[in-house]
């Protein structure tokens, strides 16, 4: 009898040992993953002028019309019609010029340039206003043709990609339109140029 | 007495087990994408994949999008009962990074994890899979943040990681 109970409690530790895990079980198995977050962050492009568009000084017959094109890249003005470049003094006679500009940004990323169409020049007589409130106004020209060439992409119109150390630079032409029977008069406007990446 | 006592023993003895086992894999980055800083701003990517931007310009079609982590338990051999999946999810802490003149810091997590549509970096979400009847059974979900960018010079492409840890708690059966 003694040595059956022995038997029967080896028997039940060992069942209890064997029983198969169907109960819940608390557990502490941990697995890890790395994900990422990413993002491109881009240096923003940025524009500096460092000339004028200036067609310089210029005369035309009070009946006549005609236009001045000044090409990016270094052409010589292009006069048509009755218009011709005119100084009024020998020390005073800016030569006509394209507009320059640099552009900064990413290194190695393209642009692209935008300007008006066309654009109104607005226009100061040297005479006063009447009733003597400033000078007067002449009557608006018109520059139109904006034409772009860039250091990188000379070809390219209006756009460029800049070098390795995120500089380039671009000039800017258009073709200045003047009307007959123009006052003498002084012009100037500002012209909106915008850079983007492309 | 003592030899049924034996003989059930012999019959309990398992054959070779498959252990049971949870992993979890990172299916996709939190993406936010290219755009352009000033000088600082933010971009939020959440969980269902809205984008708000703060003082940013984003630039091209460069994907944005949450992350996906998968959950996966595999039983093993262990059983072919319908089961119950307890886990616990947490997001490790995650540290702000710094790319030449350009620091990107992560925060204002969330998820589509039932339960965790808020998820605080060192906390723990407790999810649950119901009714898993196959071996592997498994639980997507998504992952979003505010990603505030301050720029001093240049740019850069930063790479901010996204520990997630999954804890087992208990495969009941049904």
């Amino acid at each position: 009898m003694k040595q059956a109970i022995a038997i029967a409690v080896a028997g039940l530790a060992a069942l209890g040992f064997l029983i198969p895990p169907d109960a819940a079980w608390a557990r502490a198995e941990e697995t890890s993953a790395t994900g990422a977050a990413s993002a491109t962050v881009i240096s923003p492009v940025s524009l500096k002028q460092t000339a004028d568009l200036d067609f310089g000084i210029i005369a035309a017959n009070a009946s006549g019309t005609g236009s001045v094109r000044l090409t990016p890249g270094g052409g010589a003005a292009v006069y048509s019609g009755s218009v011709r470049l005119r100084c009024i003094g020998a020390t005073q006679c800016p030569a006509p010029h394209a507009a320059r500009f640099e552009v900064s940004g990413e290194a190695g990323r393209s642009y692209v340039i935008a300007a008006p169409q066309r654009i109104a020049v607005p226009g100061k007589t040297a005479t006063p206003a009447s009733g003597g409130d400033g000078l007067a106004d002449a009557p608006a020209l018109w520059v139109e043709e904006f034409r772009f060439r860039s250091a990188s992409r000379p070809d390219a119109g209006p756009a460029g990609r800049l070098d390795s150390r995120g500089q380039d630079w671009f000039e800017l032409g258009g073709t200045l339109l003047v009307p007959s029977a123009l006052p003498p008069a002084r012009y100037r406007v500002s012209v909106p140029v915008i850079v983007s990446y492309s | 007495m003592p030899v049924m006592m034996t003989v059930l023993a012999a019959q309990s003895i398992p054959a070779v087990a498959a252990p049971e086992s949870l992993t979890v894999t990172a299916d996709a980055q939190l993406r936010f994408g290219a755009f352009i800083v000033v000088s600082q701003g933010s971009r939020r990517v959440s969980a269902n994949g809205t984008v708000t931007n703060d003082s940013i310009y984003p630039v091209g079609n460069s994907p944005v999008g949450p992350a996906q982590f998968t959950v996966t338990y595999d039983r093993g051999n262990a059983n072919q009962k319908p089961l119950n999946i307890v886990f616990d999810v947490s997001l490790a802490g995650v540290s702000p990074v710094n790319q030449a003149g350009v620091r990107g810091t992560l925060s204002a997590f969330d998820s589509d994890l039932a339960g965790a549509s808020v998820l605080v970096p060192g906390r723990s979400y407790r999810a649950t899979i119901t009714n898993c009847v196959t071996r592997t059974c498994s639980q997507t979900f998504r992952v979003g943040a505010r990603l505030d960018v301050s720029r001093s010079s240049g740019g850069g492409v930063l790479t901010i990681a996204l520990p997630i840890v999954a804890n087992l708690i208990s495969s009941d059966k049904l």
